[in-house]
């Protein structure tokens, strides 16, 4: 078959050996590539017990038939395992160079067992893996790290993590290209567990493809349809992802100093139109992409990628700060240090709340942008209250008795949208596999924006339907993988045809919808198999009971329990959220 | 009590497909998923003038609605939510599209609009088409790989994330056969104008 | 007297970000500010219809593309406009 390499890399840290064998073909008909085959894998390699800071993780690096193959946005890949975070399976997603490389270096899968004895990175380079010591580049930020390891990027790329991945803390990231992350969930701190600073990649393959005339034909279909499109061709390029933080904002849904608030004041000081108008050098763009969705900004101090919206938000509206500039400084700091921002972001805000009512001795009040930088390298470092905060909001909140305060699902920080305003996102974040999450479904499209059409954010009825619509296509999508802002413009059908011309197996629409379903329960599976129940399937107590007191939301509190039930019987599961044995039948599942 | 937002859109699609020709007085049908229900048309109701006792709600997987529905229509409907991840069907009559349905196996359209939009509309065929869980298959079948499809004679079926995506389709197609039919009754030579067009009967 | 304001793209094509427009409809609303910015009529409303995706709120609820815009608007009310955008 083409468009996969059919190749996986073992690397086994406790010998310093590797050995490459053939991908099983059949799993990858089934779950593609990224997510899919990621977590197909996981499910074998890490069952119910491990610990996700031990030898026994692994991290599965995956790319896709379709990476590398030059259709837009054909540079991303993913990163599977256990979460150190929440205990769930998790995988990230991760966009810039890395992952073509790895597809032209001849791998489609990369696994990483065991852990090293002393501090190691990897170098795979035309064939040849070699293990570099690694003493003096440990404690060393990322910038420095990718520069070091001779970054290139359309030639040499760099996979690292920070300070904050070798301290394990655990809402650490994996850093790639020197700005782009595979950060929610902490797979940055299992990889600092295994003492692996980074991995360096360099080929000269390109991937196969089946039917050159068909995919010629999808690239210029594809190239029309994102130029017609105002999100991709004008929104995003001017803007970035930035350009939400006004909308959500006005709408009564921008979660604000820890949820507290459903509106902030200072939004239009930290939106997107301020972003281009102030701090903007340019737009920039992962490899493959016509989008350039990606902000280069400056300030006096720094200049980096970003800041995304989600970031924005979490080191804005959620702790009380208006102040863009020191939030592109924290960002850039963030990244350099190696750590998730939302996380990062939300944990600040709740340990501004705790402080505030007066359960922990800080000098964090909401609204203290100078505070920013030194609790990042605290949380980093691991220093003082950083240490705890280094854990995540739910650890932090629960160590000091409030675990209420913790504005988080299954123990992941929620992003930027109240669901207090939005009825269908509550349910998302509730059912989210690895936790409270915005990328595996994204209820913005039809709550918000209008896109396809707009339905009633407060409505609950038939909500479901739409959620798990939008669950099933984000799983595919992932792991084609393909970047989700190509969704806005091209439609799933062209997804199939794509694979279709690039693999030569014919993929229906619908079996890329059913795959993504195929993921979706994989993944559901494995976290009931770690002892994940119904239970876990909520929204903190704040969301669920305290209706905003003024805005457009206000009033509201998140119907959770209608939605969740439709959402199980829509799903085929029963009323504990299990999938039904037919539904894991219908899916080919039943063996697991 | 039928909220009446969906009674008013189920009204408004209705009244627009009867006034653009795409059903005569009783005919086609729309439906929409709710999670694992539906809610449709009434059998012997009109669309062009739908009153808000004409749409039932009913299972997905069963019917228990406890009202005697149109049976052959509501099987295709429940068949296609089960096959497919639709959350909308628009099934009407167009006439220029049946036309063009009876003599061949797909429809390519030659107009801009459609072409973007559409790319190839197949045609699957059923002895009996109403009614039998061999016309449901076989329509849910097709709608698996193409948003809209044409059962030869009969009409088409179109699916969409809500009403107004799968009427859309079935406008657009409307429009390209009525197109194609002017260009065949004007009979010059075509002058193509659409790049790669020849890939379009193999999307 | 109503305030409306743009966003995004729309600041650049209206050339500000926000204005007060004296009118008791949302249609009339529209209607005075295609006539005071040319460019909103491609960008927003024709005189009888919204373009795609245009996302308009009165004091923070959406506004219904089907409900139409022969809505009333008060006084203080505050009319927000956006293009066609998307993030994540």
């Amino acid at each position: 078959m083409t468009g996969w390499c059919e190749k996986v890399l073992d690397i086994d840290l406790d010998t310093r050996s590797y050995k490459t064998y053939p991908l099983d073909m059949e799993m990858a008909r089934l779950f593609i590539g990224g997510r899919g085959l990621g977590a197909r894998m996981l499910w074998d390699l890490v069952g119910p017990g491990v610990d996700a800071l031990s030898p026994e993780n692994v991290l599965i690096f995956t790319a896709g038939p379709l990476t590398a193959t030059g259709y837009q946005t054909s540079n991303r890949f993913s990163v599977s395992t256990k979460s150190p975070l929440t205990g769930t399976i998790l995988d990230a997603n991760s966009g810039g160079f890395w992952g073509m490389q790895l597809k032209k270096a001849g791998f489609d899968v990369l696994i990483i067992l065991g852990k090293s004895e002393k501090p190691v990175w990897i170098e795979i380079k035309n064939g040849e893996i070699v293990f570099h010591d690694a003493a003096d580049l440990w404690g060393q930020r990322v910038r420095a790290v990718t520069a070091k390891l001779g970054q290139n990027n359309n030639r040499r790329n760099v996979l690292c993590i920070g300070p904050a991945g070798e301290n394990l803390s655990r809402i650490a990231a994996i850093m790639n290209d020197g700005e782009r992350s595979l950060a929610r969930g902490g797979p940055g701190a299992v990889m600092g567990s295994k003492n692996l600073k980074a991995i360096v990649v360099e080929g000269k393959e390109r991937p196969e493809i089946n039917d050159p005339e068909r995919f010629k034909f999808m690239l210029y279909e594809t190239r029309k349809l994102l130029a017609a499109s105002p999100l991709t061709s004008q929104a995003l390029p001017e803007f970035g992802t930035v350009v939400m933080m006004n909308i959500v904002n006005n709408i009564g849904a921008l979660p604000t100093r820890n949820h507290q608030q459903t509106q902030f004041e200072g939004a239009e000081a930290i939106s997107g139109e301020a972003l281009t108008e102030k701090y903007l050098v340019k737009n920039s763009s992962c490899w493959a992409c016509p989008i350039g969705c990606t902000r280069i900004s400056r300030t006096d101090k720094v200049e980096g990628e970003g800041p995304e919206f989600e970031t924005t938000w979490a080191f804005g509206a959620q702790c009380g700060i208006d102040n863009l500039e020191a939030i592109i400084e924290a960002n850039v700091l963030c990244n350099d240090l190696g750590m998730d921002t939302i996380s990062a972001g939300s944990t600040i805000a709740c340990a501004m709340e705790l402080s505030e009512k007066g359960y922990i001795e800080s000098d964090l009040r909401f609204g203290r942008a100078e505070l920013l930088a030194p609790m990042l390298e605290a949380m980093a470092y691991r220093r003082d209250l950083g240490a705890d905060m280094a854990n995540g909001s739910l650890r932090l909140a629960t160590k000091y008795g409030h675990p209420e305060l913790s504005m988080s699902v299954k123990g992941l920080e929620m992003p930027a949208y109240d669901p207090r305003g939005m009825q269908g996102q509550g349910l998302l974040f509730a059912t989210s596999n690895r936790g409270g999450c915005h990328m595996r479904g994204n209820m913005l499209g039809p709550e918000v924006l209008g896109l396809p059409k707009l339905i009633d954010r407060f409505q609950v009825k038939g909500k479901s339907s739409f959620v798990i619509l939008h669950q099933n296509s984000s799983a595919a999508i992932d792991s084609l993988v393909v970047c989700k802002f190509t969704n806005l413009g091209v439609a799933e059908e062209y997804f199939a045809r794509v694979l279709s011309a690039v693999t030569g197996l014919q993929y229906a629409t619908n079996e890329l919808f059913r795959i993504g379903e195929r993921v979706w329960n994989l993944e559901r599976l494995y976290n009931l198999r770690e002892g994940f129940t119904r239970k876990d399937d909520t929204l903190p107590a704040r969301l669920l009971n305290e209706a905003p007191a003024e805005g457009p939301s206000k009033g509201w509190v998140v119907q959770l329990e209608p939605m969740l039930k439709e959402y199980y019987r829509g799903r085929g599961w029963d009323e504990n959220g299990v999938p039904k044995p037919q539904k894991l039948a219908e899916l080919l599942l039943a063996d697991l | 009590m039928m909220d009446d937002r969906i009674y008013q859109m189920f009204r408004e699609i209705g009244h627009d497909l009867y006034t653009a020709n795409m059903i005569s007085s009783h005919g086609g049908n729309l439906s929409i998923r709710l999670g694992d229900r539906l809610i449709i048309k009434r059998r012997g109701a009109m669309l062009g003038n739908l009153k808000p006792h004409d749409l039932i709600e009913t299972g997905i997987e069963k019917n228990d609605s406890g009202v005697a529905l149109a049976s052959t229509e509501l099987l295709v409907h429940r068949t296609i939510y089960m096959n497919t991840p639709a959350l909308a069907v628009v099934h009407c009559h167009p006439r220029t599209a049946i036309a063009f349905s009876l003599s061949r196996d797909e429809i390519v359209p030659i107009d801009n609009e459609a072409s973007y939009l559409l790319k190839k509309v197949p045609v699957v065929a059923e002895e009996f088409p109403s009614g039998t869980p061999e016309m449901a298959n076989k329509v849910a079948k097709a709608l698996q790989n193409y948003k809209i499809i044409m059962l030869r004679g009969h009409g088409s079926f179109a699916t969409g994330q809500t009403l107004d995506e799968a009427f859309h389709w079935s406008s657009t197609l409307e429009e390209s056969c009525q197109i194609a039919l002017y260009a065949k009754i004007i009979d010059e030579p075509f002058i193509e104008y659409r790049k790669m067009s020849e890939s379009y009967s193999k999307f | 007297m109503p305030i409306v304001k743009f966003y995004a793209g729309l600041q650049k094509a209206a050339g500000i970000k926000e204005i007060s427009i004296p009118s008791a409809t949302l249609h009339a609303t529209l209607d005075s500010l295609a006539a005071e910015f040319p460019p909103l009529k491609q960008l927003v409303w024709d005189g009888e219809t919204l373009r795609p995706h245009i996302v308009i709120t009165i004091n923070g609820t959406h506004v219904d593309p089907e409900q139409g815009v022969n809505i009333p608007v008060m006084p203080d009310d505050l009319i927000a406009i956006f293009p066609p955008i998307a993030g994540g």
